[in-house]
C-alpha cells in the first residue's frame, strides 16, 4: 500500500504536467527544442496523441492493480483495462515507435526507445492474449511488463530531476536518467513477479 | 507497429541528412566568465639600478657655453689636452624604491545558482535554467 502512494502522486503529477500541451501551444522546452519536428503535422500528430495516449494509460493502470477494485467489481477492472489495452496497442506504443527514430541522444537511446515502444506493444498484447485464454497468472505477469514499461516516463523524471540538482549536464543526465528508468524499472518488475511467484510456488507446498 | 517502424524510418532518412535536424539537439554554447585564480599580489617591488660609470665625453668640437665675445675675435682652435677634456659629472643614481600597486583586478567570483525545485521540472524537456528560469510568454 505505502509503495502505491509515491507512485500514484507523482502519475497524477505527470498528468497534471502533461495537460498544459493540449492548450497546443508551442511555448514548451520540449516542443522548442524540438521545433523543426513539429514542422510535420504528422510528427505533431503523433505527439499529441503519445501524450493523451500516455496519461490515460497512466491514469487507468493506477486501478489496475488494486485488490479492492478487483473483490469489489471485476467491471471496472475490465473497463478500465480495455481503456488501457486499447491505448497501448493503438496509440501509445505505435506513436512511440514512431517518435523514437527522432528522440535525442545517440543511436543507443534511439535504440532504446524503439525497444521500449515494441517490448511496450508485445507485453500489453500478452496480457491481453492470456486473459482471453482465462490465464490470470501470465495475465498479471505480462501486465506487471507492460505497466513497468509505461511507468518509464515517471521514473525518468524522478531521475531527471535528481540528476539535475546535482548539476549534472543536461544530455548526460537525459541518456544516463533514460537508461536507468528502463533497465530499473524492467528489472524491478521482474523482482516483483520472482516474489510473487516464490510465494505462489510456497502455497502449493503447504 | 510495423506500419510506424515504416513510416518512421523513411521519415527519418528524409530528414536525417537535414542540417537542421542534425544541429536540433546541439547545447548551446555558454560563454562563461573567465575566472582568474592568482591572488591580488600587493608587494612593494624594490628597483635597484646599479650606477651608470661616468661617461666621459671627448670634447670634440667648440663646447656650446662658449660664448662669442662681442668684438667676434674668433679665436683660432688648439688641440685641447688630455687634462682640459670636459668631465661629464653624472648623477649617481640613487636606490629608489618604487612601490607599484596593481589596478583593481577583474577577478569575478563564479557565482552557481542554487538549483530549486519545481513541480514544473517534472518533464521530459530539458531542464536548464534558460528554460525554467524563463518566465512564460504571456498569452492575450
Amino acid at each position: 500500500m505505502l509503495f502505491w502512494v509515491p507512485v500514484a502522486a507523482l502519475s497524477l503529477l505527470l498528468i497534471y504536467n502533461t495537460l498544459p500541451y493540449f492548450s497546443f501551444s508551442k511555448d514548451f522546452s520540449f516542443i522548442e527544442e524540438r521545433s523543426f519536428l513539429f514542422k510535420s503535422n504528422f510528427y505533431n500528430a503523433c505527439f499529441y496523441i503519445h501524450i493523451f495516449a500516455g496519461s490515460l494509460c497512466i491514469l487507468t493502470a493506477l486501478i489496475q492493480f488494486s485488490r479492492y477494485i478487483m473483490k469489489k467489481s471485476r467491471a471496472i477492472h475490465r473497463f478500465s483495462g480495455k481503456i488501457y489495452v486499447f491505448v497501448v496497442l493503438f496509440l501509445g506504443a505505435p506513436t512511440g515507435l514512431y517518435m523514437s527514430f527522432f528522440a535525442k541522444g545517440s543511436f543507443w537511446e534511439r535504440a532504446l526507445f524503439m525497444f521500449m515502444a515494441s517490448f511496450w506493444f508485445i507485453t500489453t498484447l500478452n496480457g491481453l492474449t492470456t486473459i482471453h485464454k482465462r490465464n490470470v497468472i501470465a495475465h498479471k505477469v505480462w501486465m506487471m511488463r507492460s505497466y513497468a514499461m509505461a511507468m518509464t516516463a515517471v521514473t525518468f523524471r524522478v531521475y531527471h530531476i535528481v540528476f539535475y540538482l546535482l548539476n549534472w549536464g543536461h544530455l548526460e543526465n537525459y541518456e544516463l536518467s533514460l537508461w536507468i528508468s528502463v533497465i530499473g524499472n524492467m528489472l524491478f518488475a521482474e523482482w516483483v513477479i520472482y516474489r510473487q511467484s516464490k510465494n505462489y510456488l510456497r502455497s502449493f507446498a503447504t | 507497429m510495423i506500419g510506424a517502424s515504416i513510416y518512421g524510418f523513411v521519415d527519418y532518412k528524409k530528414t536525417s541528412h537535414d542540417k537542421e535536424f542534425t544541429k536540433m539537439y546541439e547545447e548551446p554554447k555558454t560563454t562563461e566568465p573567465v575566472t582568474v585564480t592568482d591572488p591580488v599580489k600587493n608587494e612593494n617591488v624594490v628597483k635597484t639600478e646599479t650606477p651608470v660609470p661616468a661617461k666621459t665625453t671627448a670634447k670634440k668640437g667648440v663646447s656650446k657655453k662658449q660664448v662669442l665675445p662681442e668684438e667676434e675675435t674668433v679665436p683660432s682652435i688648439k688641440p685641447i689636452a688630455e687634462d682640459e677634456k670636459m668631465i661629464v659629472d653624472d648623477k649617481a643614481i640613487e636606490k629608489t624604491t618604487v612601490t607599484v600597486t596593481p589596478s583593481k583586478s577583474t577577478v569575478e567570483k563564479k557565482v552557481t545558482k542554487p538549483r530549486r525545485l519545481s513541480t514544473k521540472l517534472f518533464s521530459r524537456g530539458a531542464l536548464d535554467e534558460r528554460y525554467v528560469d524563463e518566465p512564460k510568454k504571456k498569452k492575450n
